[in-house]
């Protein structure tokens, strides 16, 4: 059911519009994420459901009541802060404890309720301690624990994870994950980092320039992107664009530049004559010396420029009539024995049908976003 | 810092209306009456006379005046430049060394900063006592005459307007040194600068904001100095605040101590309007605060 | 000569500078012979001098009973006021803001003498009461700018974080915000403190009676000859003001 809603959300701040008319719901007890690059109005977002700004319009309904004009303290939601905010005054325990005693809760049942969660995240021995002795994870820990004792309806995390390291930020995803489970309660998270969103989330919307480009679970993100925002910055792709030339049944063929014609599953219902934007994510390509045999495919032929190994998998950039297309190839066979590909080498380049992608909406400036290779410095990939 | 998006504008006059009511009352209305007072006559039992007038203003064409008016800036912006001088590598070195090493200076130079100054200036009166400690030294040296006294000079005054306010800048000049990014330095000799010319073209123009309130922060208390001519330069050498002193105590004519004071007032304007106009065009020049 | 050595030898200098008066003052405190050209023999008699003198005490309490009440004053009304300028940035706190440092730029001299004029015109009797409006009105600067530094340096989301976990804008003062920034509160009521003890020449023009104070006394001991007992006084108040910059630096030190 929706539970948390943003209805027409509009902020600005002087001229510069953050959030652009947005509208979404949060399902009850899922971990809903929102992500996007710095600037793309998802913290403020955060911050009008917390209570901390004010839309200049529009509504934010909780379980179906309006809490637009409600203060911070008066919502049923928490906050787990980005740079933790622990009180450094007060012990672990008072800071868990600092919701259920400014609510007037009785003093055993705060005690009791504080040692349930201190053992929840795992901190009992660490309960008398000040913010200044404890580790990063340490603090995220109790920041999260001080939040969820006093039960809101959604737990508002803002890049939780942002100041840990990669080691530990893996693993507190892993714990924030059980947590949810245990807890049951919804969980609204705002990241930059598309591994964090994707791994931890049931919904993803994906934020630019304050609106939502797309919304939906981290595979359709991921496989259908609707724009070319989504399809860049999640991941990494190729991008085509091609006129269509014919309609052959569920596929079109398409005439892009420099090419040969590229067939592609026809979901958009384009019609002959109109223009096309297609995303093929270097994954789904495959490389090999010999021409392969299968005619349900798409094949280009090109020389290979660069090769960068990563151990798991090798990424290509392979030249196409002057064009630079990324290829990976997932090695999972022993590679010693396998005759590899070389620089210069004269390779095919191939993907199915399937597997490229039409956007409904393609802006040149998104390719910014790829990570492409200088014409003579290559760029270090992380994939 | 945001507490919450809304203040009312009651809240914003109620927490600012305390201050903000007192220092009008007992601050801007002050000074306006001393300029208001100058207009006014003295009347003969040492009071403020009923009538307006501009006999009052027309007594400071004194011919006494321009020796003490000129010898109060000068014997200020001396005292200043050489505070600043010595401020300078005292702030750099306080603002290079080590956490703790850092901790005991700035203690050894706040002391002096909050100590009761009159107790300080008492301590050259002892210095400079004619059967004290400084004047046996310079004699055993030959530098001195046994007749001579060091007190009550020009000089004696220059030294104890430095030693006042030598802490007041160099605590500014340390705090701009602080802050200042010594890397800078590093990167200046590593293109060829030696020493002397990293401190002054580096160095220096990066602490330009310390070195500007500390200008401020010495010369005008130095304008406005009193006590010190009083009580080491005595007759000789008198400044602006010791007439002003003189007028409203020995002689009780407020009205002319207080055209004085305006004067006074006029003066300490100027330094101030400089040293506003150089940070507004260093903020336009886009320097480092 | 390194830059490194020169600093340091300037340092050095001026520490010397410094503290070479204060040396012979604290030396010659102990000295039978009144001036410290030559030394007679070591006594405490400058001391018991001192203790016994009723006016020195009478100045001494007239001194600390001042700079305590407006200590007070100008701590609740400088905190609030650093709050204010903090808190909300409009165009009244940018006058707000200049009013309540302009008492910094201008010379002791011209406070003094502008409320001497002022309680003269408008007829207030100069004794202990105006000498307390006056103390007030320079300290509250000092509070604002020490109680504004630290209110800068302070973490806002913390006050957020006890907003979102249910407490009322008062509680969240109350139990986040007044227990952090209180150190630097302090810090600037022992400097309004010290501000106060000192003060001579504002005290000066607005007492009156001339010598209600202790800085007050000690010049008025100086005008009609020196008597060494001065210099025992200087001593400790040199020591009492250590004490109270070592008190409100540990009050300074960050969390």
């Amino acid at each position: 059911m929706d539970f948390l809603i943003f209805e027409n959300i509009s902020k600005s701040y002087g001229s510069n519009k953050v959030i652009d008319n947005l509208s979404i719901a949060v399902q009850k007890g899922e971990i809903f994420s929102l992500l996007g690059p710095s600037g793309c109005g998802k913290t403020t977002l955060l911050r009008i459901a917390a209570g901390f700004e004010e839309p200049d319009s529009g509504r934010v309904i909780l379980d179906g009541q309006d809490i637009t004009n409600l203060p911070p303290n008066k919502r049923k939601l928490n906050t787990v802060f980005q740079n933790y905010a622990l009180f450094p005054h007060l012990t672990v325990r008072d800071n868990i404890a600092f919701g259920l005693k400014v609510s007037g809760y009785n003093k055993d049942k705060i005690n009791d309720e504080v040692e349930r969660y201190l053992d929840l995240i795992q901190m009992t021995d660490h309960a008398s301690k000040k913010p200044a002795k404890l580790s990063g994870g340490q603090k995220q820990r109790v920041a999260i624990a001080r939040a969820l004792i006093n039960k809101p309806d959604v737990l508002l995390l803002d890049e939780p994870l942002a100041a840990l390291d990669l080691k530990l930020r893996q693993r507190m995803l892993v714990d924030l994950d059980w947590m949810h489970d245990e807890v049951g309660i919804t969980f609204l998270y705002v990241t930059h980092d598309q591994s964090e969103a994707m791994s931890i989330s049931d919904t993803i919307a994906v934020m630019n320039k304050g609106r939502i480009e797309q919304k939906g679970t981290s595979v359709e993100v991921y496989e259908a992107p609707r724009t070319s925002f989504v399809a860049a910055f999640i991941g990494d792709t190729n991008f085509f664009d091609g006129e269509v030339k014919s309609i052959d049944g569920d596929y079109c063929l398409l005439s892009v530049e420099s090419f040969p014609d590229i067939r592609v599953y026809n979901d958009k219902a384009v019609k002959p004559g109109g223009k096309v934007y297609l995303s093929i994510r270097p994954e789904k390509i495959g490389i090999s010396h010999n021409k392969p045999a299968d005619e349900k495919i798409n094949l280009l032929k090109g020389k290979v420029e660069e090769i960068i190994y990563l151990g798991s998998h090798t990424k290509y950039w392979i030249s196409v009539n002057g064009f630079r297309i990324s290829v990976i190839a997932v090695h999972n066979t022993f590679m010693l024995d396998i005759k590899e590909i070389s620089f210069n080498d004269e390779v095919y380049i191939y993907w199915s049908l399937d597997s490229c992608y039409m956007l409904e909406q393609y802006k040149e400036e998104d390719e910014a976003l790829l990570t492409l290779p200088d014409d003579e410095i290559l760029d270090q990939e992380t994939v | 810092m945001k507490f919450s998006n809304n203040p009312k504008k009651i809240n914003e006059l109620l927490s600012s209306f305390p201050s903000f009511i007192w220092l009008v009352i007992l601050f801007v209305i002050p000074i306006g009456v001393i300029f208001a007072i100058a207009f006014r006559a003295a009347d003969p039992y040492g009071g403020i006379g009923d009538e307006w007038t501009l006999s009052t203003i027309k007594e400071l064409f004194n011919p006494v005046y321009p020796a003490i008016f000129w010898r109060t800036i000068y014997l200020s912006l001396i005292s200043t430049f050489i505070a600043i001088l010595l401020a300078l590598p005292v702030g750099y070195y306080i603002a290079r060394t080590g956490k703790r090493m850092r901790e005991i200076f700035l203690v050894l130079v706040i002391v002096p900063f909050w100590t009761n100054f009159l107790i300080r200036i008492i301590a050259w009166k002892v210095l400079l006592h004619p059967d004290g400690f400084i004047k046996k030294i310079l004699v055993a040296l030959s530098l001195a005459d046994p007749n001579s006294i060091l007190l009550y000079r020009p000089e004696t005054v220059l030294i104890v307007l430095i030693y006042s306010h030598l802490p007041f800048a160099i605590l500014p000049i340390y705090a701009a040194a602080e802050k200042f990014d010594f890397s800078l330095i590093e990167a200046a000799r590593d293109l060829g600068a030696n020493r002397f010319q990293a401190f002054r073209k580096v160095f220096i123009p990066g602490i330009s904001s310390g070195i500007v309130a500390a200008f401020i922060v010495v010369l005008i208390p130095s304008l406005g100095s009193y006590v010190i001519p009083e009580l080491v330069g005595g007759a000789s050498v008198e400044m602006i605040g010791s007439k002003i002193a003189q007028r409203s105590f020995v002689d009780r004519n407020l009205p002319h101590a207080s055209a004085l004071s305006a004067l006074l007032m006029l003066a300490v304007f100027i330094p101030l309007l400089f040293a506003a106009l150089w940070q507004r065009k260093a903020a336009l020049t886009g320097k480092a605060k | 000569m390194k830059r490194g050595k020169f600093a340091l030898l300037i340092t050095l200098f001026v520490m010397i500078f410094f503290y070479l008066p204060v040396v012979i003052v604290a030396i010659n405190s102990f000295n039978s012979a009144r001036f410290g050209g030559e030394w007679k023999s070591f006594t405490l008699i400058w001391y018991s001098k001192l203790f016994a003198d009723k006016n020195i005490w009478s100045a001494f309490m007239n001194s600390l009973l001042i700079a305590l009440s407006s200590a007070v004053l100008s701590m609740i009304l400088g905190s609030v006021a650093a709050f204010a300028l903090e808190k909300y940035k409009s165009r009244f706190q940018t006058i707000h803001r200049m009013l309540l440092f302009s008492p910094l730029v201008v010379p002791d001299i011209l406070i003094g003498m502008s409320l001497l004029i002022f309680f003269v015109a408008v007829k207030i009797q100069l004794g202990l009461m105006t000498v307390f409006l006056a103390h007030v009105t320079f300290s509250i600067s000092y509070v604002a700018m020490v109680v504004l530094a630290r209110l800068q340096d302070f973490d806002s989301s913390l006050y957020e974080a006890a907003l979102d976990l249910g407490a009322g804008r008062f509680n969240a003062m109350r139990l986040v915000v007044i227990p952090l920034v209180f150190p630097g509160i302090l810090a600037g009521g022992i400097m309004a403190f010290t501000l106060s003890i000192d003060d001579f020449v504002i005290t000066f023009f607005v007492s009156g009676a001339g010598a209600a104070t202790l800085p007050g006394y000690i010049y008025s001991m100086m005008k009609h000859g020196f008597p060494a007992v001065i210099n025992s006084l200087s001593v400790l108040f040199v020591i009492a003001t250590f004490c109270l910059v070592l008190m409100s630096r540990k009050f300074l030190v960050k969390q």
